[in-house]
């Protein structure tokens, strides 16, 4: 039971952190990043790379780090910007085929072998009483999980954070008033980028990642930021965690073939019941 | 090419009536020369036909197979597109739907119904089903309805893997194949597929250039303002998603004969992606772009066939390269080049058809001079 607990809290984490890389795009840059899972795998196996290579541990996940925000700057500056005035339907697209060409570069230079990314706690756990021991990388999963998403928050608190609000909230009004939508967007997708890496990273210590690692992940990173409504940073986070519960326990429980079914209809009935995400109207907005 | 003479035949009168004219005299223009090249369009749209009817008597049969792949994917991109480009509603269940068409079909065809009965039974119940999919459209816009009806879709897939009783699981089934009699089997699919394909160009080209695609066009474009001019934009929405449903699952009835295998697999993100490509590589809301588009899609499908991780990394990159150049999909690129031969051509005509009861050919110039 704990241990399903811990289990679903860790992915839930994983799930929350990219739902949050996901929104924190839509916010600012007004693009669903079909490609997010699949930034955070390049930068992860860049890492792994270095890792093989003999670097330590820090200055690969550091290394990591770098490629992922890098990797987000890089796209919406070559690829996105100059599309966004063409509306919706060819940035959704443009990341679509983004996504495929980076899993098959991924699968080019690395092969389809699922990897890990070692870290020196991989493997070591300790016990909680009740004969139960948690793995020492979950606990990382999660504390990691919880420190990013208090972290964005905090971001978007900031000057940096408001100006990032104001274009969300009205991209030409901001403008007006001298904030450059351009440098916000990416400032955004390098927020993203990294938050991908680390989510991406955070898999591959706890459990093995590969190229089809992206599919499953970039679509409960959606269920996670639709719970929040693709604003609400809290709602995300929270919903992605319970998504991760929720789904280890139908794997628990019911069967792991219908983990993804339920995940699913979690979408459906929180778009259907509440579309601005399940936490709107539970706290205060401050205006 | 007559526009020159409907600006000289308003020149005169002066105020809100030369307005009222000058539109009444576009749209008379407009109507002829779309009648004339109507006609036109008509041969042409024959002659195709007919070369196409000619296909399986001259070529082997992986072309017969291309070419009817490449016609399931226009028919069913002409209800993608109708739902995406026309209505503007991003709908991600098309490949459920379609799916939806080709087990429909399979299964009733393995019961004993026949198969030419299935394709409109399947469509029937598909466009029952989209309509319950689109229902959120009431409440949702763009992302969030994409990502609800993709959830749904990708669970209509996932029951598919449940219902292992009728449809064999995830392991797939076999579809009895329908053939005309006395003709091959490949051959008889193409020429059902033709027909089929005819019918459904027809009958959605009529239906858009209508009073109904330019009302879906207003609905698009206009949201919730429609209703003061007495539409109902929640009907059109949703008449928009039963339609698309029923082409979706008109489409997959032909694609379960054509492959004469089928599992849910098929009709994953991997049926899904190529089916936003055709769209779009066509030009969202365009009426021959679901033809092109799926021509696209089928040839890079086809050529990188053999090249395994490299064929995602061609069809993401063309796809990339496609959405940067031309972000109104590929006849945005046959319009423009049209548009600018029309222009030039326009301009040289003007003096070699002067007006009744003008003088010289200078006159054209001056009123096109005014009318910019």
């Amino acid at each position: 039971m704990l241990q399903t607990i811990v289990s679903g809290l860790e992915s839930g984490s994983w799930f929350a952190l990219l739902g949050l890389a996901i929104v924190v795009v839509m916010k600012a840059a007004d693009v669903p990043n079909f490609a997010m899972a699949e930034m955070g795998l390049v930068a992860t196996y860049v890492g792994i790379s270095l890792a093989a290579a003999g670097l330590p541990f820090w200055i690969t996940v550091l290394a990591t780090l770098v490629v992922g925000i890098a990797l987000g700057v890089l796209i919406d500056a070559a690829l996105m910007r100059r599309l966004s005035k063409y509306g919706h339907f060819p940035l959704l697209l443009m990341t679509i085929g983004l996504s495929l060409a980076l899993n098959a570069v991924v699968g080019l230079i690395w092969g389809h072998d699922p990897r890990s990314f070692p870290a020196p706690w991989s493997g070591v756990s300790v016990s909680v009483g009740g004969g139960v021991s948690v793995g020492v990388s979950q606990i990382v999963s999660i504390v990691v999980g919880l420190v990013g998403a208090v972290a964005i928050t905090m971001f978007f608190r900031s000057s940096t954070g408001a100006q990032m609000r104001a274009v969300a909230e009205n991209r030409a009004t901001a403008r007006l008033i001298g904030v450059s939508a351009g440098r916000l967007s990416a400032i955004a997708w390098g927020i993203g980028g990294l938050i991908a890496a680390v989510t991406v990273m955070l898999q591959a210590q706890s459990s093995l990642v590969s190229t089809i690692t992206p599919t499953s992940l970039i679509i409960y990173g959606f269920v996670a930021a639709t719970m929040g409504g693709f604003t609400s940073l809290i709602g995300t986070f929270v919903g992605g965690l319970i998504l991760g519960v929720i789904q280890q326990f139908v794997g628990a429980y019911l069967s792991t073939a219908a983990q993804f079914s339920v995940a699913l209809l979690v979408v459906f009935l929180v778009l259907v019941l509440r579309p601005d995400g399940f936490t709107k109207g539970v706290r205060l907005r401050d205006v | 090419m007559s526009d020159s003479t409907e600006v000289l035949a308003s020149a005169p009168t002066t105020g809100p009536a030369a307005v009222a004219a000058g539109i009444r005299a576009n749209a008379g223009a407009a109507d002829e020369g779309g009648r004339g090249s109507g006609l036109r369009k008509g041969i042409v749209a024959i002659v195709v036909l007919v070369v196409l009817f000619a296909v399986p008597f001259v070529a082997n049969s992986y072309l017969v197979f291309v070419l009817s792949l490449t016609l399931v994917y226009a028919i069913s991109t002409v209800g993608f597109n109708l739902l995406v480009g026309w209505s503007g509603q991003i709908g991600l269940a098309h490949a459920a739907l379609f799916a939806l068409g080709a087990y429909g079909s399979a299964i009733s065809v393995q019961h004993g119904v026949p198969f030419l009965i299935t394709i409109p039974l399947a469509g029937v119940a598909a466009a029952l089903l989209a309509v319950v999919i689109g229902f959120p459209a009431v409440r949702l816009k763009g992302f969030f309805l994409a990502i609800a009806t993709l959830a749904l879709g990708m669970a209509i897939v996932e029951l598919l893997v449940f219902a292992r009783p009728i449809t064999g699981g995830g392991a797939g089934m076999n579809v009895d194949v329908w053939t005309l009699p006395g003709i091959t089997g490949s051959a008889s699919t193409y020429f059902v597929i033709l027909v089929v394909a005819a019918l459904t160009f027809f009958l959605t080209r009529r239906a858009l250039l209508g009073r109904f695609g330019r009302t879906l066009q207003a609905v698009r474009d206009l949201g919730s303002l429609t209703g003061s001019l007495g539409v109902s934009v929640l009907r059109y929405r949703l008449v928009a998603f039963g339609l698309s449903g029923f082409i979706a699952a008109v489409a997959g009835t032909l694609y379960s004969q054509l492959q004469t295998f089928i599992f849910p697999a098929m009709f994953h993100m991997n049926l899904l992606v190529p089916m936003l490509v055709m769209v779009f590589v066509g030009g969202a809301g365009s009426l021959w772009g679901p033809l092109v588009g799926a021509a696209f899609a089928v040839v890079i499908i086809e050529f990188f066939q053999d090249l395994g991780d490299q064929q995602a990394i061609a069809y993401g990159l063309v796809l990339m390269v496609v959405i940067a150049l031309l972000p109104g999909g590929l006849t945005s690129l046959f319009r423009t080049i049209r548009d600018s031969r029309f222009g030039t051509a326009l301009l040289r005509r003007k003096p070699a058809t002067p007006v009744p009861g003008t003088e010289g050919t200078a006159a054209p110039e001056t009123s096109v001079k005014e009318d910019a």
